[in-house]
C-alpha cells in the first residue's frame, strides 16, 4: 500500500516538474489584417507555460485596445502537462489607415519576453465589400484536400479521393442545413460519408472545431472550371465585440482567472447567422478522354485496374450457358466499369452481369468489382480463351487493356447461328429468349392475365367474400361448440333411446300378430332393458331380472314382464292371443309408469 | 317483378363491363400496333386511353417500353416499376427496368420489408386468404368428421397463408405513399415556393416518399432519407399503392 502511495506522489511531483520546467512561450496574434473604420479586430495574447502580471499594451494613435478577459488552459498530453494562459483584447479604430502594433514586453514569472510586431489595415467605409468575405470567414470556412498529384489536370470521369474539412470557430455553436455540394455543375462529389468526423484543431494561431468528411470527387463537364464546394449551415459566434463586461472579483482562493470561462461564459452573447461556408475555388483544367487509341470495348472506365481473380468453365456446349466470374481490383471509377469481355469475342455471347462492388476505403476510390455473368459458345472447338477489360488511366494518359491468363477451354456441340436460351427459364411461365446487352425484351401483345387484374382486394365482392367466411367460421365454432354441450349430448341420446325402444315395441307387437311368443318376450324385454339402461346409466344387456327386483316390487308390471320373458326363454312355455295382449297392456303400463317417474 | 329488374340491371352492367374491356383492349391493340411501327409517341397515347380503363401488368410494362424507347428513361423507370407491382415475378419486366435503370445511371435499388412479401401479386394472396377461410369454414363445420391428421396439415397451412397475407398488406398498405421523380432536372426547396432556397437535385427515376402538399408543391424524402424537402408536383409521378 506504501508502495502504491509513493508512486503515485512520484508521479504527481514528475508532472510538476515537467510543468514547470517546461519554457514560457508568449504569442500575440490579430483575428484579421483587415478590418472597416468603425469595427474591431481581436488581439489575442497567449501565454504558454506560464501566467503573466499585468500587460502593458503599447500605445498607438487612433487604436484603442479594452480587455475582454482572460481564460487559462491545463492539457495533459502524453504524460505531459502543459498550461496556457490567454488574454483577449478588442482593437478599435474610427480612423482609416494603415497601423502597426510594435512588439511589447510580458512578463511571466521572472522572466520578461517579448511579442511579435502586428500589422493592421484599417479600411475606409467605401472600401467595407474587400472586407466583407473576412467577416463571412468569421462564421468558418471550408477547405478541400484533393490527393496528391503530379499533374494540374483531370480528365472527364476521373474520380479523386478527397477530404473536406469544416472549420468553425470554436466556442460557437453550428447547425448543419445542408450536405457538402460541389458549387459548380462541372464536379460531382461520390460516396461523402454520412457522418463526419469532429476534432480540435488549431489554424492561424485560432482554435477550430473541424468537421470532416472523406468521399471521391469527379469532373463531369470539360474545361477548366473551380474545385468550390459550399455547405449551408447556422453558425452563432460569441459577440467578442460587444462592449466588456468588467472581470468579476472573487474572495480567497477563487479570485483566479481560472474560474472566469467556467462562470462568466454563461453570460456569452453570440451572434447567430445562416451562412454558406465555401472553400476556396482553385480552377481546375478537365480535358476530354481522346478518342484517339480508344479500344472497342471501352466501357468509360477511369483508373488503373487490374485483375484479381477469375472462373471461367473448363468445358462448354454450344448453346448452353455457363457462369462465368471475374474480379477486378486498382484504383478509379468503379461506376463506369463494365463486365470485361469474354474473348475471341465473335465465338461467345453474353448475358448483362450482375456486379457488386467492395470499396477499400471510405472514398471508394480504391476496392475491388466482382462481375459474373452467364455466357455460351457459338461452336465447337478447344480455344485459348480469356477475359479482357479496356479503361483509361489517367496517370499515363493513355488507353490501356488488360487480359486475365489464358485458358484453354474445350467446347463440344453443333454450330449455331442466332443465340438461343437452354437453361435459367422459369418452368410455369413462358419467358421469350433473354436479349444479349442492353436490348428490352419485346412488348406483349395479350393484355391482361387474370393474376395480373387489378386486385381482388379493392372489388367491391372481396369485403362480402371475407366477411361471409368469418361468419360462416364463427357459426360453425358456435355450432359445434352447442351440439357438444352436454344437455345436447343427453337430449340427443333420449332421443335416441326413445327410438331404440319404440322399434324393440314394434317388433314385439309383429312377433304377438305372428304368434311368436319367444319373438314377443323377447322384443318386449329388450325394450324394457334400452328403457332402463337409459335411465340407470347401465348397458341394457346387462340388465338382470334380479336388477329390476332389487329396484321394484314384485308386483310391479315390469318385474313380472322380466320373469315371465326370463320363463319363456328358458322354459320355452307357449301363449295364446289373449295372453299377448295380456302382456303387451302390461309393458306399456310399465314403461309409462317408468316416463312418468323419470 | 323485383327479380326481373335485377336481372335486366346485371345484365346491364355487364353488358357495359364487356364493352369497356373490348375497347380498352382495341386500344392496348392499337398501341401495340403504333409501337412495333415505331411510333412510340402515338403508341403512348393509345396506352395511356388503355389505362383509363383500366390498368394491367402487360399495359404498364408496354408503356414502359415505349417511353425508354422515345427516352424518358424516368417514366419508363416509373412504369416497369408500376407493372412489377402487379406482376413481381416477371422477368422481362425485371430486366427491362433495370435497362431503364442504368440509363438513367441510377444505383440498384434497397431492400426493404415489402421486398419478402413482394413475391406474389396481390390477387394471389387474396387467392390465398379466401382459400384458407374457406377450408376453415369447412374445419368449422365438419372438421370432426375429417382425419385428424389432415386437419393439422390444413390448419398449418391454412394459418400460414393468412398470416404472410396479413404480413404482405400490412407491410404494403401501411407504406408511405411513394413516387419517381420523372423530371430530368428536379430541384429541391427549403419551402413550397419556385422563389425558395434551392437545397439540390433529385436524381431523375429515383423512388421518394411522400409528405404533405402545399400549393402545387409536395414534401419529399428520399430512400436513404439523406435528401429532404419541396418539389414541384409536375416533377414526379406517384406510384399506386397495393
Amino acid at each position: 500500500m506504501n508502495r502504491i502511495r509513493l508512486c503515485i506522489i512520484v508521479v504527481i511531483y514528475q508532472f510538476l516538474l515537467m510543468g514547470l520546467a517546461a519554457a514560457a512561450q508568449v504569442q500575440a496574434v490579430l483575428d484579421r489584417a483587415e478590418m472597416v473604420a468603425g469595427d474591431a479586430a481581436i488581439l489575442t495574447l497567449t501565454i504558454e507555460g506560464g501566467a503573466a502580471g499585468n500587460v502593458d499594451l503599447p500605445n498607438v494613435a487612433n487604436l484603442q485596445f479594452e480587455s475582454r478577459g482572460q481564460s487559462r488552459q491545463v492539457q495533459i498530453i502524453n504524460g505531459r502537462m502543459s498550461q496556457s494562459m490567454t488574454y483577449r483584447y478588442l482593437v478599435k479604430s474610427e480612423t482609416a489607415g494603415k497601423y502597426v502594433i510594435p512588439a511589447f514586453d510580458v512578463n511571466v514569472g521572472n522572466e520578461v519576453y517579448r511579442t511579435n510586431e502586428m500589422a493592421l489595415n484599417v479600411l475606409a467605409a467605401e472600401d467595407q465589400p474587400a472586407a466583407a468575405a473576412n467577416d463571412e470567414n468569421r462564421f468558418g470556412f471550408l477547405t478541400v484536400d484533393l490527393a496528391t498529384r503530379d499533374r494540374d489536370f483531370a480528365y472527364h470521369g476521373e474520380i479523386a479521393p478527397v477530404r473536406i474539412r469544416a472549420w468553425i470557430p470554436a466556442a460557437s455553436r453550428a447547425s448543419l442545413r445542408s450536405g457538402v455540394q460541389p458549387e459548380s455543375p462541372a464536379f460531382t462529389l461520390h460516396h461523402v460519408s454520412q457522418e463526419y468526423e469532429q476534432s480540435q484543431q488549431t489554424r492561424d494561431g485560432k482554435p477550430y472545431i473541424v468537421l470532416t468528411w472523406y468521399g471521391g470527387i469527379s469532373a463531369t463537364k470539360v474545361g477548366k472550371h473551380p474545385v468550390s464546394l459550399a455547405l449551408k449551415a447556422i453558425v452563432a459566434v460569441p459577440d467578442d465585440r460587444a462592449a466588456a463586461a468588467p472581470r468579476r472579483q472573487r474572495g480567497g482562493a477563487f479570485n483566479d482567472p481560472f474560474f472566469d470561462s467556467v462562470f462568466d461564459s454563461m453570460q456569452t452573447r453570440y451572434i447567430e447567422k445562416e451562412v454558406t461556408l465555401r472553400s476556396e475555388g482553385k480552377p481546375l483544367e478537365v480535358r476530354p478522354l481522346p478518342s484517339e487509341g480508344r479500344p472497342e470495348n471501352f466501357s468509360g472506365a477511369v483508373g488503373e485496374f487490374s485483375f484479381e481473380a477469375h472462373e471461367l468453365p473448363d468445358s462448354w456446349q454450344t448453346g448452353d450457358p455457363q457462369t462465368v466470374r471475374a474480379t477486378i481490383g486498382g484504383k478509379g471509377n468503379f461506376s463506369l466499369m463494365d463486365a470485361p469481355v469474354l474473348t475471341p469475342s465473335a465465338l461467345w455471347k453474353s448475358y448483362p452481369a450482375k456486379d457488386h462492388f467492395a470499396a477499400k476505403d471510405p472514398a471508394s476510390f480504391s476496392g475491388s468489382k466482382s462481375f459474373e455473368f452467364s455466357a455460351f459458345p457459338n461452336q465447337a472447338g478447344t480455344p485459348e480463351v480469356a477475359l479482357t477489360l479496356s479503361f483509361f488511366n489517367p496517370t499515363s494518359g493513355k488507353y490501356q487493356t488488360i487480359q486475365s491468363p489464358a485458358k484453354p477451354v474445350q467446347i463440344i456441340g453443333a454450330q449455331i447461328a442466332e443465340p438461343t436460351i437452354a437453361a435459367a427459364t422459369v418452368a410455369d411461365i413462358p419467358v421469350p429468349p433473354l436479349p444479349v446487352g442492353d436490348v428490352l425484351f419485346p412488348i406483349k401483345l395479350a393484355q391482361q392475365a387474370w393474376w395480373t387484374l387489378p386486385a381482388l382486394g379493392q372489388r367491391a365482392a372481396m369485403i362480402p367474400i371475407l366477411s361471409l367466411s368469418a361468419l360462416l367460421i364463427l357459426t360453425g365454432i358456435f355450432w359445434r361448440r352447442l351440439t357438444r354441450s352436454p344437455q345436447a349430448i343427453s337430449k340427443k341420446q333420449n332421443r335416441a333411446t326413445q327410438l331404440a325402444v319404440k322399434k324393440a315395441l314394434d317388433e314385439s307387437k309383429k312377433a304377438a300378430e305372428r304368434a311368436d311368443t319367444p319373438g314377443f318376450f323377447d322384443a318386449g324385454k329388450r325394450a324394457v332393458q334400452i328403457q332402463l339402461g337409459a335411465m340407470w346409466g347401465m348397458h341394457p344387456q346387462a340388465i338382470t331380472l334380479a336388477d329390476v327386483r332389487q329396484r321394484f316390487d314384485e308386483s310391479h308390471p315390469l318385474t313380472q314382464f322380466i320373469q315371465t320373458a326370463d320363463q319363456m326363454a328358458y322354459a320355452g312355455q307357449m301363449s295364446n292371443g289373449q295372453v299377448f295382449s295380456h302382456w303387451q297392456k302390461m309393458l306399456d303400463e310399465g314403461l309409462n309408469a317408468l316416463r312418468v317417474k323419470k | 317483378m323485383t327479380n326481373m329488374i335485377q336481372f335486366f340491371v346485371r345484365l346491364f352492367l355487364i353488358t357495359l363491363g364487356m364493352i369497356q374491356m373490348a375497347l380498352a383492349s382495341s386500344a392496348f391493340e392499337q398501341g401495340n400496333a403504333a409501337y412495333q411501327a415505331k411510333k412510340y409517341a402515338t403508341a403512348l397515347t393509345h396506352y395511356q386511353s388503355a389505362l383509363k380503363e383500366g390498368a394491367s401488368a402487360n399495359l404498364w410494362y408496354n408503356m414502359g417500353n415505349a417511353y425508354h424507347q422515345s427516352g424518358d428513361h424516368a417514366r419508363a423507370v416509373h412504369a416497369f416499376s408500376e407493372a412489377l407491382r402487379l406482376q413481381p415475378r416477371d422477368r422481362a419486366t425485371h430486366h427491362n427496368l433495370a435497362i431503364a435503370r442504368k440509363s438513367l445511371q441510377l444505383p440498384a435499388p434497397k431492400r426493404d420489408m415489402r421486398w419478402a412479401t413482394g413475391h406474389l401479386t396481390r390477387n394471389e394472396y387474396a387467392g390465398l386468404t379466401i382459400l384458407a377461410l374457406a377450408w376453415l369454414t369447412l374445419f368449422a363445420w365438419r372438421g370432426h368428421s375429417t382425419p385428424r391428421g389432415f386437419n393439422i396439415i390444413f390448419n398449418a397451412c391454412a394459418a400460414i397463408f393468412l398470416t404472410a397475407s396479413i404480413i404482405a398488406w400490412l407491410s404494403h398498405h401501411h407504406a408511405p405513399n411513394e413516387a419517381m421523380i420523372i423530371a430530368p432536372e428536379a430541384t429541391l426547396h427549403l419551402s413550397p415556393l419556385a422563389a425558395s432556397e434551392v437545397l439540390g437535385k433529385t436524381a431523375s427515376g429515383s423512388l421518394v416518399h411522400l409528405g404533405k402538399k402545399h400549393a402545387g408543391y409536395v414534401f419529399i424524402e428520399d430512400s436513404d432519407a439523406t435528401k429532404r424537402g419541396w418539389i414541384s408536383e409536375t416533377a414526379i409521378s406517384q406510384l399506386r399503392k397495393w
